[in-house]
């Protein structure tokens, strides 16, 4: 039951490098929270600096409503859970769930029923008396939450905790940890560089690069509403495209003609929706648009041969239920198109594409901020 | 036919490479064992001819042996080896472990700090022995010296060595210090095997800086612990070198089973002197006890470790 506040919070090593800064961040009870981004972005770091592994150069946090900057982790009332599992390699599973509770001086009925109820939820039961080389990859990643879970800490750390597992376990994990967050409702907070954990887990994304934080929202709305370039890019699979574009005014005055940098493609936008764009006319963007908002004219409705982009196949990609295609534009850009998975295609097929107008997005070249109206 | 000849030929190839250490281990290990069992059973007297050694021995079955049983210095002996082994093993250890963590810290200094404590162990037994007689030595030896100093005046005029209570405490001391270095460096191998995530975990559970070590760091280098003892065991019951070096087996002041012993003679120790009275047919009957002394102890110890496992 405690809420996880970092304010200003900085970890600067040897006097220079950055390994995060300028994170405020203010984490509910009982929420779910998810810190992603590339490796190196400084997610890790902000794990541990809350777990205490690393001390905080500036800024305060608080667990609860305690200041812990000079609590040591053992008094911090938090679990972890680390990516390579980090358990006692000499001890049983037994002990392993024990040891947090021996050395806080449990009494030893409490130790039984507390491990044997966390090994009943975990499944582990037959384990126990196991060492971890013993156990499977999924096996010992039970273990290390049943280690995490045992002491009921108000506050769980999962720093990569599945990417040791193979992909199928991964998504069993992952469905598997999301039921044990509703059913002990305690506050987590879960690192992680796939973007689909983060989507399919987080009550709420924070996306991190070079160690400041791009975004934090709710997965769906970072999803559509991407705060730059970088977060548009990293969240969603496969990613989005981007496409060099040139803003200006078509002759009646009505319309921003989106045309392809390298010569290629025009698509004619109404002033009225996208009044946003005035302050770059006749000027350079970048146009974002995501595979799943392409479609081919075929399956369309529109019958107007007008804002087509013309494209031709380089590659497929059938996924079964569905099927990435990826296409080079007649100015180049290349650009992938999710379709459904019986549409098929051979490279060097000609396709006329539409992008869904209502769901493209504009970033500024040099800022790469997103560019949008209200 | 044709495979059968292509194996042939590897295993000649492969004697061939094999050739030059089998001819070196045949002559000078093999054949040595085999012989000095043979001459354990037999008498060998004073030779009157230095080119045939063995000329006048005399087969004599067992007798060698029942005579070690008889003999009080071989038992002597035998206790003052189990007391050496007592004195140096768990001190190496322990000595070794506590470099190890220290050294294992990021401190300034610290690839010098390894090298230096390993360099003894590079170091020829014989060679530290001198260093270390010369440290103990009465009248101008540093030791005795600063003890001195300190009001300590016991051994200003005897020296270390001399005194029959501190003579093989000194060895053990020496030879500890000498040897601290190899476990040092074992230990700090297995401690650094040990993921720094897993004494995160520690941390996070509550363990403290001790109770990280008596529960994580000691189980985990347990494997080298006991390699240690077992070197240090068999180690114990082959020491000569240093003993030849700093004391001869002296002082011989200690009574024992009514007779004057030697407070620092091992096994080893007592084997030298049969040999280099020439009395070679006992000598090699000493040498085959301690051999099956120290066979029974890896064995028991070898059994140990497998049950731990």
């Amino acid at each position: 039951m405690a809420e996880v506040i970092l304010n200003d919070i900085a970890k600067i090593y040897d006097g220079s490098v950055v390994g995060c800064k300028d994170i405020n961040l203010s984490i509910k009870d009982k929420e779910f929270c998810v810190l992603v981004g590339p490796s190196g972005c400084g997610k890790s770091t902000t794990l541990r600096v809350i777990a205490g592994l690393e001390d905080i150069t500036s800024g305060t946090l608080k667990i609860g409503d305690r200041v812990v900057n000079e609590v040591a982790s053992k008094d911090r009332d938090i679990a972890m859970v680390f990516q390579n599992y980090a358990l006692y390699p000499h001890m049983k599973v037994w002990d392993n769930l024990a040891f947090g509770l021996k050395l806080r001086k449990y009494p030893a009925e409490e130790i039984k029923k507390r491990v044997t109820e966390t090994a009943r939820i975990l499944e582990i039961e037959h384990l126990l008396d196991r060492r971890p080389k013993a156990l499977s990859g999924g096996q010992r990643q039970r273990v290390a939450l049943g280690r995490a879970i045992v002491r009921k800490p108000k506050v769980f750390l999962f720093d990569e905790p599945l990417s040791n597992l193979d992909a199928k376990l991964r998504v069993q994990m992952r469905v598997e940890i999301k039921k044990l967050h509703a059913r002990l409702q305690i506050t987590s907070i879960y690192v992680t560089h796939d973007q689909v954990e983060a989507m399919t887990m987080g009550d709420r994304i924070v996306v991190m690069k070079d160690g400041y934080i791009q975004q934090v929202d709710d997965p769906i709305k970072i999803y559509e509403n991407p705060s730059s370039k970088f977060v548009a890019g990293f969240i969603g699979s496969p990613s989005m495209n981007f496409i060099n574009v040139k803003i200006s005014t078509n002759s009646s005055g009505e319309y921003f003609t989106v045309s392809e940098k390298a010569g290629g493609f025009k698509i004619n936008l109404a002033k009225k929706g996208f009044a946003f764009l005035t302050p770059f006319n006749s000027r350079e963007m970048i146009l974002g648009v995501r595979p799943e908002n392409i479609t081919d004219r075929i399956y369309s409705d529109i019958k107007e041969a007008e804002n087509i982009v013309a494209a031709s196949v380089e590659a497929e990609e059938p996924m079964g239920s569905e099927n990435y295609i990826h296409l080079k534009t007649q100015g180049s850009s290349e650009i992938v198109m999710k379709t459904d998975g019986a549409n098929r295609v051979k490279p060097g097929d000609r396709l006329e594409l539409l992008f869904n107008t209502e769901k493209i997005h504009f970033f500024d070249p040099k800022t790469e901020k997103r560019i949008y109206g209200d | 036919m044709a495979i059968k000849n292509k194996i042939l030929r590897e295993n000649i190839t492969s004697y061939i490479f094999l050739g030059p250490f089998l001819i070196i281990f045949l002559v000078f290990l093999a054949y040595p064992i085999f012989y000095s069992l043979i001459i354990s059973m037999h008498k060998v007297s004073w030779s009157t001819d230095l080119y045939k050694v063995f000329s006048d021995m005399k087969f004599v079955w067992f007798r060698n042996y029942v005579r070690l049983f008889d003999d009080s210095r071989f038992w002597w002996s035998l206790i003052v080896t189990a007391y050496y082994a007592v004195l140096t093993i768990p001190l190496s250890v322990f000595l070794g472990l506590l470099l190890a963590i220290l050294l294992n810290n990021k401190l300034p200094g610290v690839s010098f700090f390894r090298s230096a404590y390993f360099l003894p162990s590079v170091l020829d037994v014989l060679v530290v022995g001198i260093i270390w007689s010369l440290i103990y030595s009465p009248h101008f030896g540093i030791l005795p010296k600063i003890l001195n100093s300190l009001g300590i005046k016991t051994f200003t005029e005897t020296g270390v060595l001399a005194n029959s209570r501190t003579a093989l405490p000194g060895v053990a001391l020496a030879m500890v210090l000498r040897g601290a270095g190899f476990g040092m460096i074992l230990f700090l191998a297995a401690i650094q095997n040990i993921p720094v995530s897993v004494y995160e975990a520690a941390d996070i559970d509550g363990a403290n800086p001790w109770q990280k070590l008596i529960y994580i760091t000691i189980p985990l280098v347990k494997p080298i612990i006991f390699f240690l003892v077992i070197m240090g065991t068999i180690a114990s019951l082959n020491a000569f070198t240093e003993i030849y070096a700093m004391t001869q087996g002296g002082p011989y002041v200690v009574e024992f089973m009514g007779g004057i012993q030697g407070a620092t003679r091992v096994s080893g120790y007592y084997l030298f002197e049969k040999w280099d009275t020439m009395q070679y047919g006992y000598a090699a009957a000493v040498s085959y006890v301690l051999l099956f002394i120290t066979l029974v102890i890896s064995l028991v110890n070898a059994k140990i470790m497998r049950n731990k496992k």
